[in-house]
Order: structure tokens, then C-alpha cells, then sequence
């Protein structure tokens, strides 16, 4: 049995909301990540996965619980530069993740002198060989954000988080913003980068096709809640929760196979209600 | 001279929305940039076509000059435009009039499309106003209930009461679709409906909206990037590729046999439910501009001078 290499123990965060209500982000949620695996956090919007995301990466503090980075407790905000270094964050919007000001290889090169990483001299050529694993052009480092498309933009983002030399990765709905092409291919080098670092992901969306084919383990978030979590095989051939079931039954499909697949979770009772989209 | 055009095939009547060699160009840094290349597309009465492509494909440069959005805006546009027998390529008064009447969008943003500043109530009477500018407040508002009751939501008067950030996105986007089939529109357009929202609510959202078009015999122009939400939802669809149509087909002829290479790309693209694989990513081809493919029994109807 593989030690962790980041376990999520128990946490609960709640959020004052606006009409000065207490909303429970999460609640008791436990997780956890092993060396060189994908797990995929699957929720819709409210369920609280950007919440256990931004607990991860150190945002805030749990209410409750505990996070654990290769067995040692970590803190919310006070970490050492080590282990930000080692857990990366990928957004959703490759655009915003972007400094606009800045080149391509001047965002590349920041954590490079950030955390110290490499002899000065050679930082630029590191640069290049980043964007060369991300499938880049080299002589991108010197083009800015705006001129390039949404999937280069995001392979940027992903060469800036490489360059930490990270242990795990934190993907926030990586490719939802993407055309389905370049989600495609994202997702292909999403998965070679994986094979050939070694890393870990935490791979967060809505989507469960997309995570068919990438994670190993998923876990199912509803309202904050853990509802289900098990090899991906399992939740895909026997989901247990109804809402898991639910899920699966509303993904638009493009073949009778797929068709076939997917009515199999669909009931009779759909409901309708307003409730639904409330 | 005028020329009056009149169909001369059989169900030509039935066609309410018209494209004929659309080209659309808007001025860029370096010159025009062209949005479409020469668009062919048609919608019959009571039919729902999809027009499915990638972003900058041109698919919402279409909906916006459906509804009239482009038109005198310093964009240079050639080709023919017909809503019914109106020519609206050059002339967006004649859309205006019709606009929000005879032919309604909804927008992927329910939450942003909707007015913050009044409530649902005063955007309905006005959305009826339109249609019937002398209709009284509580005529109005009957007609209100009954059509948030058709998209099942279940407390109308706490709604039409509501502002848009009251209410959930789900919601929002019942609100839209109702107010889009308030007056009966002979078009609706619908710009990648949904795709903001979860997909339990999309699931919801589309059923619903396909049981009131039904009901209502309305044509649906679909514009989505999604081809699964296609394969639900139209029964025609047109594939665009950089401002030009590359593939038309029945849904069922698309689904059974893909052929363009393109679209071929696209269905090999999508991440498969049943099988636990990443998909495959295909590169950009120079096939991708090979002609437009039409599958059988599907054409633009001809049209000749009188």
C-alpha cells in the first residue's frame, strides 16, 4: 500500500454568504491522492470542489480537519515555498490564469526565479525545453498571451506550473473553456505528462466523459458533500448514488453505443421541478 | 428593377429562414477578416436545424445577422438573408419590426441576458407589448403565469416579482426560454443554450424547451458547439468550419455515417462515456477545407426571379 501523497482528513469549510447566512461549502469531506495517480473530483457548480481546491493549494483554512502533504500536517496560508512548489494549480480559463503584460517566456521563467530553480544562466533555455514538452514553439517565450488561441494559452499555464517541478498537480476544470479539438489534444498531453513526471493529478469537473479516460479514481461531491468514491471502472459500471446515476444519465452522447450506455442510469421520474435548477 | 423571388420547389413556402451565400466580413488590424465564406442554410416550418461548429467558425455570426444585430454596423456583408419572403440582409429595420415578435433568441447567458434592473414581470408585459401594444397590465400578467407554468415553474408570482440575481441560472434560463415563446415566434434562434449550466439542469432545460417548441410548432435555428446536445435535440444539422459549411445531414445520417473529414475529427474528439479511453486528437488537416458534403435528400431549395 502506496503512502498518500496528499490526504484530506475530515474538512469542513463553511462561507458567510451575503444575506449573512452560514453555507456549508463542505462538509466532512475526506480524500486523498497517491503518488503518480489521477483522481477526479466530479461535481456540479455548488458542490464545493473549487472549494477543496483552494483548502489544497492553501487559500484558506479548514473549519475542521486536517490536510496532509506526504503524511506531515500543512497549514492554509503559512507554507514554505517547498511545498507551494510542489502542488500546482491549473484554472479553467487560460486567459485570466495568464499575466497579459507579460511574454510567454517571461511567465514561464517567473517561478524559475521565484524558487531558484537552476543556474540563472540557463533559465532561458529551460524555458525552451518547457514550452518544447507542452508542444510550443520555442520562440513562443516571446510572443504575449493575446496572440495566442485558448489551448495555447493553456499549454502556457501548464509549462509555468511544470517549471515548479511539482509532485501534484491540481487541475480546475482544465479543459471546459476549450473547443472539443483542443480539449482533445490537451488531454492527450495532460495524460504523457503524467506518464512521463510521474505526477500526481487532482483532476476537478463536471464532466464525467471527460474523466473516463484519465482518472484512475473518481469521487462524486453533491452540495458538499462526499457522496461516492471508487475506481473509475466501478463508478462507471455500478454507480451507487442516485445522483451519481443521475449525472451520467443527463451527458449528451454522439453514438447508440454511447446512447445504450448512458440510458441505462436514466429513470422513468425524471424530475422537472423547479427545484432541479434551483 | 425589383425582382420579386418565388420558390419553385414544392414545400418552398414552409421555408422561414433563408441563407444564400452569405459573406460577412469585418474590419481587422490588418485588413478584413472574413466570418463566412459563402453560407448556404435553411429552416422549414416546425423543423429544428443545427448549426454546429468550433469557436470562430462564423455559427454566431449567423445568429446575430438573423436578428438583425449586424446589419449597419460598418460590417461588410453580401449574400441574401430571408426571414419569410423579407429580404433582411441589407436592411435591419425590416428585422427590427419582427424582432422579439416573429423571431426571439435565447443566449447561452440567461443570467446576463436578462435586464438586472427590472423584473421578470415588467420584461414579460414588455416582451407582450411587442406583440400587442395595447395589452392591459393584468392581461399581461395571466398570460405571464401561464407561460412560466409551461416551463414548470412552479411559483410565478414570486418570479415575475424577481430580479435576475434572485433567481438560480436554471431558472434563469426557463425565464428566457418562456419569454422567448411568449409571442409565438415563427424563429426562434437559440445561441448554444444551456452550456453554462450543469448538466442535470442542461438535460432539464433542453427536454423542457423541445416539449414547448413542439407544442408550439415553432422553427429552431441551434447553434452549439456540442454535437452531443445535437444529436438530442434537432433533426437537421449543418457543420461549419471556418465561415463555411463543410457537411449537411439528417441527425440520424450524421450520427449513422459522419463523412466530411472534419466532422469525422470532431465525433473522434468527444470524450466517449463507455469507453475508458482519452480521445483521440486529431491534427489540423488540410482536408478539413475539402468541399461541402450533402447527404441525401438534403439541398437548399432553389429559388428563381418571377
Amino acid at each position: 500500500m502506496t503512502e498518500p501523497l496528499l490526504t484530506v482528513e475530515g474538512v469542513s469549510k463553511r462561507f458567510r454568504s451575503a444575506a449573512g447566512q452560514d453555507v456549508h461549502a463542505l462538509s466532512d469531506v475526506s480524500i486523498d491522492v497517491k503518488p503518480g495517480e489521477c483522481h477526479a473530483i466530479i461535481g456540479e457548480s455548488g458542490s464545493g470542489k473549487s472549494t477543496l481546491a483552494g483548502l489544497i493549494l492553501g487559500l484558506f483554512e479548514p473549519a475542521t480537519g486536517l490536510i496532509r502533504f506526504k503524511g506531515a500536517v500543512v497549514s492554509g496560508r503559512r507554507r514554505p515555498l517547498a511545498l507551494k512548489r510542489a502542488i500546482q494549480l491549473i484554472q479553467q480559463n487560460p486567459r485570466s490564469a495568464l499575466n497579459s503584460r507579460r511574454t510567454v517566456g517571461q511567465s514561464v521563467r517567473l517561478p524559475l526565479d521565484v524558487h531558484g530553480i537552476g543556474k540563472r544562466s540557463l533559465r532561458n533555455e529551460r524555458v525552451a525545453e518547457l514550452l518544447r514538452e507542452v508542444d510550443l514553439p520555442p520562440d513562443y517565450a516571446n510572443r504575449t498571451p493575446r496572440a495566442l488561441s485558448g489551448g495555447e494559452r493553456q499549454r502556457v499555464a501548464i509549462a509555468r506550473a511544470l517549471a515548479c517541478e511539482p509532485q501534484l498537480l491540481v487541475l480546475d476544470e482544465p479543459t471546459s473553456a476549450l473547443d472539443v479539438l483542443v480539449q482533445a489534444r490537451v488531454l492527450q498531453l495532460l495524460t504523457r505528462i503524467r506518464r512521463e513526471r510521474g505526477l500526481a493529478y487532482l483532476f476537478i469537473t463536471h464532466d464525467l466523459a471527460v474523466v473516463h479516460g484519465i482518472a484512475e479514481r473518481v469521487s462524486v461531491l453533491e452540495k458538499g458533500e462526499l457522496v461516492e468514491t471508487g475506481p473509475t471502472r466501478e463508478i462507471f459500471d455500478s454507480p451507487r448514488t442516485a445522483y451519481t446515476r443521475r449525472l451520467l444519465g443527463s451527458i449528451p452522447v454522439v453514438t447508440e453505443e454511447e446512447a445504450r450506455f448512458r440510458d441505462r442510469f436514466r429513470t422513468s421520474a425524471e424530475p422537472d421541478g423547479e427545484d432541479a435548477g434551483a | 428593377m425589383p425582382v420579386t423571388d418565388v420558390l419553385i420547389d414544392g414545400r418552398a413556402r414552409d421555408v422561414v429562414l433563408a441563407v444564400r451565400d452569405l459573406r460577412v466580413a469585418f474590419s481587422g488590424v490588418r485588413g478584413p477578416v472574413e466570418a463566412l465564406r459563402g453560407v448556404s442554410l435553411h429552416v422549414r416550418r416546425g423543423e429544428k436545424v443545427a448549426l454546429v461548429g468550433e469557436s470562430g467558425s462564423g455559427k454566431s455570426t449567423i445568429a446575430r445577422l438573423v436578428l438583425g444585430l449586424l446589419q449597419d454596423q460598418g460590417v461588410r456583408i453580401a449574400g441574401s438573408v430571408r426571414l419569410g419572403s423579407r429580404e433582411i440582409v441589407d436592411d435591419e429595420s425590416l428585422v427590427r419590426a419582427a424582432r422579439g415578435d416573429r423571431v426571439t433568441m435565447i443566449f447561452q447567458d440567461a443570467v446576463s441576458s436578462l435586464n438586472p434592473t427590472f423584473t421578470i414581470g415588467d420584461q414579460f408585459r414588455e416582451v407582450l407589448r411587442r406583440r400587442d401594444p395595447k395589452i392591459s397590465k393584468s392581461h399581461a400578467d395571466r398570460r405571464a403565469r401561464a407561460a412560466l407554468a409551461d416551463v414548470h415553474l412552479h411559483e410565478p408570482d414570486r418570479v415575475l416579482s424577481s430580479y435576475v440575481f434572485q433567481l438560480s441560472g436554471g431558472m434563469s434560463q426557463r425565464v428566457m426560454i418562456s419569454l422567448a415563446l411568449a409571442n409565438d415566434p415563427e424563429l426562434l434562434v437559440a445561441d448554444e443554450p444551456g452550456s453554462s449550466l450543469d448538466v442535470t439542469v442542461q438535460a432539464q432545460t433542453l427536454r423542457l424547451m423541445n416539449d414547448l417548441i413542439g407544442r408550439h410548432g415553432t422553427s429552431v435555428l441551434f447553434i452549439s458547439h456540442n454535437l452531443g446536445v445535437v444529436r438530442e435535440f434537432a433533426d437537421r444539422v449543418y457543420v461549419i468550419y471556418r465561415g463555411r459549411i463543410v457537411e449537411h445531414a439528417t441527425v440520424a445520417q450524421l450520427f449513422a455515417g459522419a463523412r466530411h473529414p472534419y466532422t469525422r475529427a470532431l465525433l473522434a474528439a468527444m470524450p466517449r462515456l463507455d469507453e475508458p479511453a482519452v480521445p483521440d486528437a486529431p491534427e489540423t488537416r488540410p482536408d478539413f477545407n475539402d468541399p461541402l458534403i450533402e447527404h441525401p435528400g438534403c439541398f437548399e431549395p432553389n429559388f428563381v426571379a418571377a
